[in-house]
């Protein structure tokens, strides 16, 4: 186990870096290999899907990422910093100032507004710009909307703020598990173009779905089966147009 | 039965994930349950035992005194009970010598002078017939000889179980054991102060002893009485009275009963006051417990309305959907139920031992009382099913979409949340967190502070008790060593001409600076129907030495003046220029005293807080008979002298009785009442332990509402002592609105707590009085315990399994 090393902001030439990653599990003496030797490169800007069945390992790999979870073995590094083997003191760092998260089920505080929950994730990174949280809620699409609590919001709604609070950590990587697993089509396509165009803008986004349909809009695809990688490559027939998909 | 062993299962199995939450509800109920128990079991405990401790010791159902200074010869007073209409009612009597003495028990290294009395009883038959005399160390009386000396003294400077003390004019007395009569149960000087034992040392000798030794050869001044059993006190008493007017016509006499004995009636009217007192903290804290269980089972069951939505949604009647809370709640109450008699064991053993070392007794009883804390354990039992209903009928009463809606365990940002929209808060969003929180369930917010705000009422009352007890030792020290704080009074063992060789020998001493003789004697005032007993004292009201302080002073009119306590002219319902009738001993012989009356004008008020002292100038020494005599001497040690020395020089008089400090009561008192704060920090510490319990499940129960809440910020890199600090400030901010809650409500049940013991011990103005000290401890412990209390939950958070917990579905 090396030293962990500092979070930079100098753009790496990899941003998620994944060798022989496994992660296994004792549930009641019976083991679960959730991952299986996972080896992966993540450049940044990349638009990458995670595709797999339930219970297929894309969470856990989702979590590995955002230091959520540590490996049973092999190395990780995201954003220039090598996540295994740092201290816990330190993970909490990186996650304030290397990744960024968006739910299924959006996690925003029910006591807070939509300007307070993403003006939440710019106190957390040390952030001082007042406006910056109103900033990303326009860029959203819900500049009229930032005084209304989560419960007074859609689910569609709900979702576009947690995307606002990730992206106001000005964080470079984004990770989104199911982001539009609750919601229904037309809302999902709107998700999916606000996260495409984060990383047309230089983030890089990772998205964790079971919806094959969803994989057509990335720049690449990471098929799992049970915690192995089966396939890596672009979508299918290319990549979709975001009008092009259909569920 | 097979679905009810279902339900019952599915109910264990929750009971063995929140086992913690659980296990500390049950607690704050057991001790709610214990210490009510406990509390109210005192009053019992001691009647019972008071009950049983006179009868072993055969206490007196009358007792006869002479006017101060009348003697009259052995077997006058037996014999004048034969003019009684009814001799038959008395059973035993027996005639006693008691006189007011000095008693130095000096060790080494320790100085020991202190006023006293030797009791001089009739031992013939080896020992008294009437009250009798408990040895507690060492032995009794044997063949006639021997002392006993008073073992509250004899424990209170260490002193072994036989040993020599000295009495005033340096007779030596050899003691053989250490015990004390019925009247010397709780120790007095007569001087509206209790539990004086520090100050004041009581000798039981043989009667013919203590004649010897003080020239009373054959005389008396005291008579006991036990009567037939059924004879009514009163009758008896006014028979004996009658008897003795006709047989001593020349000799002032007081008749009193058992029930006006002063160890009897602070005893007893002590219990009575103390089990209201005692009720009602206990009432407090079971108050406190019955809020908090209630908030916190009200709260576990809150968080499983979308289990009860899904039963609703597949159709499972309601009463069915109700019974696995109920359950849950059944299990926290009979859980609470087998602590609490646990506590209530333990609370009854530690105020048991309490009570057995500040009032030692003959007899004992602290029997586990079955009655209070069944009804406490009624209440204690029923709390948390009416807690889990509640929550439990809310719930199957909307639609079950509503439930199923319930997805957040945390409340939604309702409450009073939506006011920060318009009121904005300084500081980041993390700094925000707390205040958020608490206005997003005001209902919460309020059942926890008040919980929290009932064991602060119990802490302050308790608290400012002894500061309002203290403020009137304040206030007593101020007023009697005002100006003169090296000031020692002497009392004389009997009246003597105010140029006595006694008087000369006191003013001459070269430990004495200046001297000015007074005159000391008991009366009474009565007016619109109320008497009150009075130690009037004549003095030069000018005096340099000292002389009492003189509020709204008017003239006398050209009655006789006479200044009172503020309470003794409020109690009487008299005020400065109203004129009152005094009765006092007059004196009608060189060794006898009767009672006259005398019309006098209440010239101002004085502020000493003990009622019983009253001052009239000593040219007004004729009321008593007794113009150019003295009983007593206020001094002042000449330079290069202490008081201490003044008080060693006047000990070695004979005809001293005694010499100290004037405030010397009023210290020894404080000394007491630090032994009486053992009862109150058993109360205190229980107190804490439930307001930290209260405060801990609060916040343990809040952790797993706001689970998610807390994921979500430790996936965006908030750490877990951020979440503590949040959840630490939230709690203080809970703990100081309960606080202030608590703080306000104890100050007016302090006042109430007061006005119930100035009927136990009328002689002393108490007044509310909380001291900053009290304040500052009440905060450290309301805000300190709730703001520590989520500091434990560290464990928790730590092992909160992060990405579970953010997938949780809506």
């Amino acid at each position: 186990m090396g030293a962990a090393m500092p979070v930079t902001r100098n753009k790496p030439e990899v941003m998620i870096r994944l060798d022989n990653v496994s992660k296994h599990y004792d549930m009641d003496s019976v083991g679960v290999t959730a991952l299986d030797s996972v080896s992966l490169r993540v450049d940044e800007g990349e638009f990458i899907v995670v595709l797999g069945p339930s219970g297929s390992g894309k969470t856990t790999l989702l979590n590995m990422i955002g230091a959520l979870d540590t490996p049973s073995s092999g190395e990780i590094a995201v954003a220039g910093m090598r996540v295994t083997g740092a201290r816990r003191k330190e993970l909490f760092s990186f996650r304030r100032r290397a990744v960024a998260f968006i739910f299924q089920s959006f996690n925003l505080f029910p006591g807070l507004t939509a300007l307070e929950n993403v003006q939440f994730a710019v106190d957390v990174t040390g952030g001082h710009d007042r406006e910056e949280a109103r900033r990303m809620l326009a860029e959203v699409g819900l500049g009229e909307r930032v005084e209304h609590f989560p419960h007074e919001l859609s689910g569609g709604e709900q979702q576009r703020v947690a995307i606002a609070r990730a992206l106001a950590t000005g964080n470079p990587v984004l990770l989104a598990d199911e982001p539009t697993g609750e919601l229904d089509f037309r809302t999902g396509v709107a998700i999916l173009e606000l996260l495409r165009k984060q990383a047309e803008a230089g983030k890089t986004v990772l998205v964790v779905t079971h919806n094959r349909e969803i994989s057509r809009v990335a720049d690449r695809v990471v098929e799992l089966s049970s915690g192995k990688i089966i396939s890596d490559g672009p979508p299918e027939g290319g990549r979709a147009l975001i009008s092009d998909l259909r569920w | 039965m097979r679905r009810f062993s279902f339900w019952l299962l599915w109910s264990l199995r929750e009971l063995r994930r929140r086992w913690v939450q659980v296990a500390v509800i049950a607690l704050v109920i057991a001790i709610g349950t214990g210490v009510y128990a406990g509390l109210s079991s005192t009053s019992d405990w001691r009647r019972a035992s008071y009950d049983a401790s006179y009868e072993a010791l055969n206490a007196h159902d009358l007792h006869v005194t002479l006017a101060e200074g009348s003697y009259v010869p052995q077997n006058d007073l037996q014999n004048a009970l034969s003019a009684m209409q009814h001799p038959e009612w008395v059973d035993q009597a027996e005639e006693r010598l008691i006189q007011p003495t000095q008693v130095e028990a000096s060790r080494a290294d320790d100085t020991v002078l202190v006023p006293g009395r030797v009791v001089g009883i009739p031992t013939a038959g080896g020992a008294p017939g009437i009250d009798k005399i408990y040895v507690a160390s060492g032995s009794g009386f044997s063949e006639g000889s021997g002392a006993v000396l008073d073992a509250h003294f004899a424990d209170q400077y260490k002193l072994p179980e036989e040993g020599t003390v000295e009495l005033a004019g340096g007779v030596p007395v050899q003691y053989s054991g250490t015990g004390f009569s019925p009247e010397y149960f709780i120790i007095t000087t007569g001087q509206g102060d209790f539990n004086a034992q520090a100050n004041f040392a009581v000798l039981f000798m043989p009667l013919e002893e203590i004649q010897t030794i003080t020239g009373r050869t054959r005389q008396v001044n005291d008579l006991v009485l036990s009567l037939q059993a059924g004879t009514d006190r009163g009758a008896a008493a006014t028979e004996v009275e009658q008897a003795l007017a006709i047989a001593l016509p020349d000799v002032g006499v007081e008749v009193e009963t058992i029930e006006d004995d002063a160890a009897y009636h602070v005893l007893y009217q002590d219990v009575d006051s103390d089990q209201g007192t005692n009720v009602a903290i206990a009432f407090l804290v079971l108050l406190g417990a019955a809020f908090a269980a209630f908030n916190l089972i009200n709260r576990i069951v809150e968080s499983e309305r979308r289990e009860i939505g899904i039963g609703m949604a597949l159709g499972v009647p309601r009463r069915t959907i109700a019974l696995r809370p109920l359950l849950v709640g059944g299990e926290i109450a009979a859980l609470g139920v087998v602590f609490g008699i646990g506590i209530g064991f333990l609370m009854g053993s530690l105020l048991g031992s309490a009570l057995s070392s500040l009032q030692p007794l003959p007899v004992w009883r602290t029997p586990f009382q079955v009655g209070p804390f069944a009804g406490a354990a009624a209440v204690g039992f029923l709390l948390p099913f009416l807690a889990t209903a509640w929550p439990v009928w809310r719930a199957v009463r909307v639609e079950p979409v509503q439930a199923l809606q319930t997805g957040h365990l945390a409340a939604r940002g309702g409450g009073l949340a939506p006011l920060l929209k318009r009121l904005r808060l300084p500081g980041k969003s993390l700094g925000q967190m707390p205040v958020r929180n608490i206005l997003r369930a005001p209902r919460r917010t309020i059942l926890t502070a008040l919980g929290i705000g009932a064991t602060i009422v119990v802490l302050v009352a308790v608290l400012g008790t002894l500061d309002s007890i203290n403020e009137v030792l304040n206030r007593m020290s101020a007023e009697l060593n005002k100006g003169a704080p090296e000031r020692v009074t002497v009392t004389l063992a009997n009246f003597q001409p105010a140029d006595s060789d006694l008087a000369k020998a006191i003013e001459n001493s070269p430990a004495v600076g200046s001297a000015e003789s007074t005159l000391t004697g008991g009366a009474s005032i009565t007016n619109e129907g109320t008497r009150l007993d009075m130690q009037v004292q004549a003095l030069d009201m000018e005096s340099p030495i000292w002389h009492p302080t003189v509020n709204s002073a008017v003239d006398a009119g050209g009655l006789p003046g006479i200044v009172l306590a503020e309470k003794a002219a409020s109690d009487l319902h008299l005020k400065p220029g109203d004129t009152l009738m005094l009765t006092l001993p007059y004196r009608t012989g060189e060794t006898t005293f009767a009672l006259r009356q005398t019309e006098m004008r209440l010239t101002g008020l004085h502020p000493n807080p003990i009622r019983l002292f009253a001052y009239i100038d000593i040219e007004e020494a004729n009321l008593f008979g007794l113009a150019g005599f003295t009983n007593g001497f206020q001094l002042i040690p000449a330079s290069g002298y202490s008081a201490s020395d003044v008080k060693e020089a006047m000990f070695h008089l004979p005809g001293v009785a005694s010499a100290q400090e004037p405030a010397a009561v009023a210290d020894t008192t404080r000394d007491q009442l630090r032994q009486f704060s053992s009862i109150f920090q058993i109360v205190g510490g229980f107190v804490f332990l439930l307001a930290l319990l209260i405060a801990f499940s609060a916040a343990s129960i809040s952790v797993d509402e706001r689970r998610r809440e807390n994921a979500t910020m430790e996936a965006y890199g908030v750490r877990v002592r951020t979440l503590l600090r949040i959840a630490a400030i939230e709690s203080g901010m809970i703990g100081i609105l309960g606080t202030i809650l608590g703080v306000g409500l104890g100050v007016l049940a302090l006042g109430w707590l007061l006005s119930r013991t100035s009927g136990t011990i009328p002689d002393i103005q108490l007044l509310v009085s909380v001291k900053p000290a009290t304040i500052i401890i009440t905060l450290a412990v309301g805000i300190a315990a709730t703001a520590i209390a989520p500091l434990l939950n560290v464990r928790k958070l730590r092992r909160m399994d992060v990405p579970s917990t953010l997938r949780v579905m809506e």
